[in-house]
């Protein structure tokens, strides 16, 4: 009976734990609202979050196929958010360009064979940190890694190889009734059969323009280097006869005619040749699969033109993926440019629209389940390979004045504003100009 | 069961805490409720303002890229511009994509800037231009937005060139004469731009219909709007043409506020914010079940406690009730024992005070009780022995008398006249000592009764023995218990007188009486009593019979005494009730 008092206060002591512990509940509850309300965005602990945005140029499939990498990246790293970015070709580095000097450019940047402008600004992250934990280049080709190596850094991996060839319509050749070239045709017969085609054809032309980039396999032909290090290796006279080579082939009606020429586009799916417009045009092999995919047509990747025997196409990076200088998370940027090379899963899905991979062992492994399609990029990747003792010259320095530059002087001359030699005079005195900013630092 | 006390306690104990703990916690519930819901409401409302203020700024952010686009001198001196040549119109579709891409660059949050104007009709496409012809959005069912006005947003559309879903501010281009050349559309991604009505991962909460009105009532964007939320109908109507959904009049001016709406069983809480300087309002639908699953969460835990402690308060309560009527229950029992008989009961003190006072008090009632009772059965033991006593003396006289009055007879015939007189007087005394069996003879036979005795003593031993009686006549008739004076005279007479001794024995009896008694004294001359006698050392049953008698019959306020007269010779003093005559001692006796 003593103990009565006792135990009642015991289990009044108890039930009072009870409340107390409730009220802890509660007000957690309430708390735990708040923090709801207040960080939502914290959603993994340990990870804080973190968004990084990535942009990059192509067409339809290459994003797809981007989105996909970038889904199976964020669900590997959960903490990690990236926004993607892209766009179409055309306004692509002026847009960056752009963006740089606002300070809000994405932190991963696809970069083509215009890497260099962007790391001699310093706007292009050093990965060497990042080079060996974080980011596997070991299975990589050495000169693959070799061309984005710029004084002591490395700034960026190549997504993949590619190699310049021809996209042929076949069935425009059938309708044509020209019979396909064969492997070592020359400028001659390229010539010839893009008059005929356009002869042939309904409101269709032989051949697109071929641009600042089909000027440089041209120069290689001739066995020159475009530029070491912003040093011109070329003449005047190379200016002069690629001017001379196309007005010739304009007037004959081979090539298209400049009103369309400008709006032509290397977005696969609005191209011209897609469009049904031409029958040939200059391509990159890793966009061969693209393009055949879009088109009811059958196309086929023909070897370029060549002169006296050289084809003057290299083995080059496709594309770079590089971080920005000015990031907040380069440890996340390294991890993403590591899985998009890296990841078996990740460069399946790629394929070989940005390139042939440039890691040997994933390459080897997608060469054993390659399609059709795959399969042509590999066997022109290797007739390359095999065939041009030709070497990857990058982009003249200033790639977006240069190209301009090469854009204008050529419309100049097709919309008949300048004569061939008027034309080539002003890009030969403007590119010294412009690459004389670059060789000074500017 | 229930009409035990235990129960009852137990039960109201129950009731009790189970009503006071229930109503303290549905108050405590509904208030906390209502404080929440105040909260919240509030919270809500400041949220969707501060959203609300972070749309205006990124809506005065798209539309000044815009208004640059519109007032760039080069734009204006472009479109002043006639009959330019095919080449001509290239470089300007690329002049005024450069400008506007910069534009789109380094504004956060713009997709892309478009130019619709019939200007280059007539002349090629160029890459990648964002400069379209007219013609491809007059058949878009907000072209007529943009006729209507200079400038202003269309809602969330498909783009007619990127096939992508945006919502765009539009300005009308105006050549240097006023004249609109064409319109600039500054497209944002619908997705970003709802971005921007939130705070990150806000759109998680799918359920919560988000909506943004401009100036004119007009739908710019929503998101969380699925076909499940048919509650937004209460707020849109459509306009005839049926394309795009407006506010409800009945909303128009109703900003920074809520309210709740009920759609059949669903209730949502509808907050709307404040107007930006465009008059433009967001409108946030909460579905009111999610908005406090938080608060219903509390009522769970609230209740559970309620009842835990109701299971914690059985125990408790029944423990309680237990604990109280514990000595209750004892002292039950102990009753019951006292109905048993068993008077040796007691019962162990409580420390609660109540109860050690009735533990106390039984005790003693018991005790008390045990005592009377013990001194009851001893007055009634003595009383029959007395009885018995009487009764065995009323047997032998009666023969002694009848014999006695045969042997008086027979000396009458031998003519031997003292044994006549002697069996006379025995005969007169045991006639007197049976008295019918009355217990209470009148006084005047119990003098005549001490008077034979003498009578036969005097003959018995040849001695003159004086007697005299000094009483009134009237309290001779008063009643007295029968053989109480006898047995003293006769003491008197053996123990109070040596033998030898010639001096006459003289014995008094005197009687006095007042209302309620009456005294008698017996004074003999003889030696007295021993030094230190005292009444209860008497030895011989006569007088202590006698005393027990007295106080049997009479209660203990009465009795005899004995002691030694001043001039020798002892003094027997007699206390007995004063009982004047036969109706008297009737009362007497019933009283008893």
């Amino acid at each position: 009976m003593k103990r009565f008092p006792l135990l009642l206060l015991l289990l009044i002591l108890l039930l009072i734990l009870l409340l107390v512990a409730s009220c802890g509940n509660i007000s957690s509850a309430l708390k735990d609202k708040n923090n709801q309300n207040n960080n939502m965005k914290v959603q993994v602990k340990g990870n804080t979050p973190v968004e990084i945005s990535i942009t990059w140029w192509g067409g339809q499939e290459r994003h797809e196929r981007t989105l996909s990498v970038i889904d199976l990246f964020e669900k590997k790293y959960p903490y990690i958010k990236i926004r993607p970015i892209h766009q179409n070709f055309e306004g692509y580095f002026e847009q960056l360009s752009t963006q740089f000097n606002a300070g809000t450019a994405p932190d991963i940047i696809q970069f083509g064979g215009n890497l260099n402008d962007y790391v001699y600004r310093g706007a292009v992250l050093p990965l060497n940190d990042y080079v060996g934990n974080v980011l596997d280049i070991s299975l990589h080709d050495q000169s693959m890694v070799n061309a984005a190596v710029m004084g002591s850094n490395f700034y960026g991996v190549a997504l993949g190889t590619n190699a310049w060839g021809v996209l042929l319509n076949k069935a425009m050749f059938e309708e044509a009734r020209i019979p396909l070239p064969s492997e070592n045709w020359t400028w001659k017969e390229f010539i010839e059969i893009s008059i005929q085609l356009s002869d042939s054809l309904e409101s269709v032309y032989g051949t697109e323009y071929f641009d600042h980039n089909g000027f440089g396999i041209f120069i290689d032909q001739r066995g020159k280097i475009m530029h070491q290090n912003g040093v011109l290796g070329i003449s005047y006279d190379d200016v002069l006869e690629w001017f001379q080579l196309w007005e010739t082939l304009r007037e004959k009606g081979g090539v298209l005619p400049p009103e369309i020429q400008v709006s032509s586009t290397s977005t696969p799916e609005k191209s011209l040749i897609a469009l049904g417009k031409v029958a040939m045009t200059l391509l990159p092999s890793n966009l061969y699969g693209a393009y055949s995919s879009i088109s009811e047509d059958e196309f086929v990747f023909h070897p370029h033109p060549m002169h006296e025997g050289r084809s003057g196409v290299s083995l080059r990076p496709s594309q770079f993926l590089a971080g920005n200088a000015n990031t907040n998370h380069p440890k996340e940027v390294a991890m993403f440019l590591d899985f998009i090379v890296n990841d078996k899963e990740a460069v399946t899905i790629l394929g070989n629209d940005r390139g042939t991979p440039v890691n040997t062992e994933i390459r080897e492994y997608l060469y054993s389940r390659a399609d059709e399609n795959d399969r042509t990029i590999f066997t022109y990747i290797d007739w390359v390979s095999t065939t041009s003792d030709s070497y990857y010259v990058p982009n003249l320095p200033g790639y977006n004045e240069t190209s301009a530059l090469f854009l204008r002087i050529s419309e100049e001359i097709s919309f008949q504003r300048k004569t061939v030699e008027e034309g080539a005079a002003e890009y030969w005195e403007q590119l010294q100009l412009v690459l004389s900013h670059y060789r000074n630092g500017n | 069961m229930f009409r035990k006390l235990k129960s009852i306690i137990v039960i109201s104990y129950l009731a009790v805490t189970v009503l006071f703990f229930s109503s303290f916690s549905i108050i405590t519930y509904k208030i906390f409720f209502d404080y929440t819901r105040e909260e919240i409401s509030e919270a809500r409302l400041t949220g969707i303002n501060e959203s609300m203020s972070r749309i205006s700024s990124f809506t005065t952010s798209v539309r000044d890229s815009g208004i640059y686009f519109v007032t760039n001198r080069n734009v204006i001196q472009t479109f002043s511009h006639q009959n330019v040549s095919t080449y001509e119109s290239i470089v300007e579709q690329r002049t005024l994509t450069d400008l506007m891409n910069d534009i789109a660059s380094f504004k956060r949050g713009i997709h892309s800037i478009e130019l619709y104007t019939d200007r280059y009709n007539h002349y090629p496409n160029v890459a990648g231009s964002r400069v379209y012809s007219t013609q491809l959005i007059e058949e878009e069912p907000w072209f007529e937005f943009i006729n209507k006005s200079n400038y202003g947003w269309i809602p969330k559309h498909e783009s007619p060139s990127t096939k992508e879903f945006v919502v765009s501010y539009y300005h009308h281009v105006t050549n240097p004469r006023g004249i609109t050349v064409g319109y600039v559309k500054v497209n944002v991604l619908a997705d970003t731009f709802l971005e921007s009505m939130y705070e990150r991962n806000f759109a998680d909460n799918i359920d919560e219909p988000l909506l943004l009105f401009d100036s004119n009532r007009r739908i710019i964007g929503h998101t969380n709007t699925s076909e499940s939320h048919e509650v937004i109908n209460q707020l849109i109507t459509y306009e005839s043409n049926g394309e795009y959904g407006m506010l409800s009049e009945e909303y128009v001016n109703q900003f920074n506020q809520y309210d709740i709406l009920e759609e059949k069983d669903n209730k949502y809480m509808l907050v709307i914010s404040k107007a930006n300087e465009d008059q433009w309002r967001l409108v946030h639908l909460v579905p009111i079940d999610s908005l406090y699953s938080e608060s219903r969460k509390l009522g769970v835990i609230v209740f559970f406690l309620g009842i835990t402690s109701l299971l914690l308060l059985i125990p408790i309560s029944y423990f309680v009730g237990r604990s109280l009527l514990q000595p209750i229950n004892k002292i039950i029992q102990g009753m019951q024992e006292v109905e048993k008989g068993n008077f040796d009961v007691r019962v162990k003190p409580h420390y609660i005070d109540e109860y050690k006072t009735m533990a106390n008090n039984f005790n003693r009632m018991t005790f008390q009780l045990d005592q009377s009772l013990k001194d009851l059965k001893r007055e009634n033991r003595l009383k029959r022995e007395a009885e018995l006593r009487t009764l065995q003396n009323q047997i032998v006289p009666h023969f002694l008398y009848n014999t006695l009055d045969m042997i008086h007879w027979k000396a009458m015939d031998y003519q031997a006249e003292d044994i006549s007189f002697m069996v006379n007087q025995l005969s007169k005394m045991y006639r007197i000592g049976v008295s019918g069996g009355q217990s209470f003879i009148p006084l005047r036979d119990e003098l005549e009764h001490v008077k034979c005795y003498i009578n036969l003593q005097k003959v018995r031993m040849h001695a003159d023995i004086k007697y005299d009686v000094r009483i009134p006549a009237t309290i001779k008739e008063a009643f007295v218990p029968k053989v109480i004076l006898q047995p003293f005279v006769e003491n008197s007479i053996k123990h109070g007188f040596l033998r030898d001794i010639e001096n006459p024995i003289h014995i008094r009896i005197l009687a006095t009486c007042s209302e309620d008694y009456l005294e008698i004294k017996i004074i003999d001359n003889g030696t007295g009593l021993p030094n230190g006698w005292k009444i209860e050392d008497s030895k011989g049953i006569g007088i202590k019979n006698i005393k027990e008698r007295i106080w049997i019959y009479c209660g203990t306020n009465y009795g005899v005494d004995l002691f030694n007269g001043d001039d020798g010779g002892t003094i027997v003093y007699m206390k007995l009730p004063m009982i004047k005559n036969r109706e008297q001692l009737k009362n007497f006796l019933n009283e008893d």
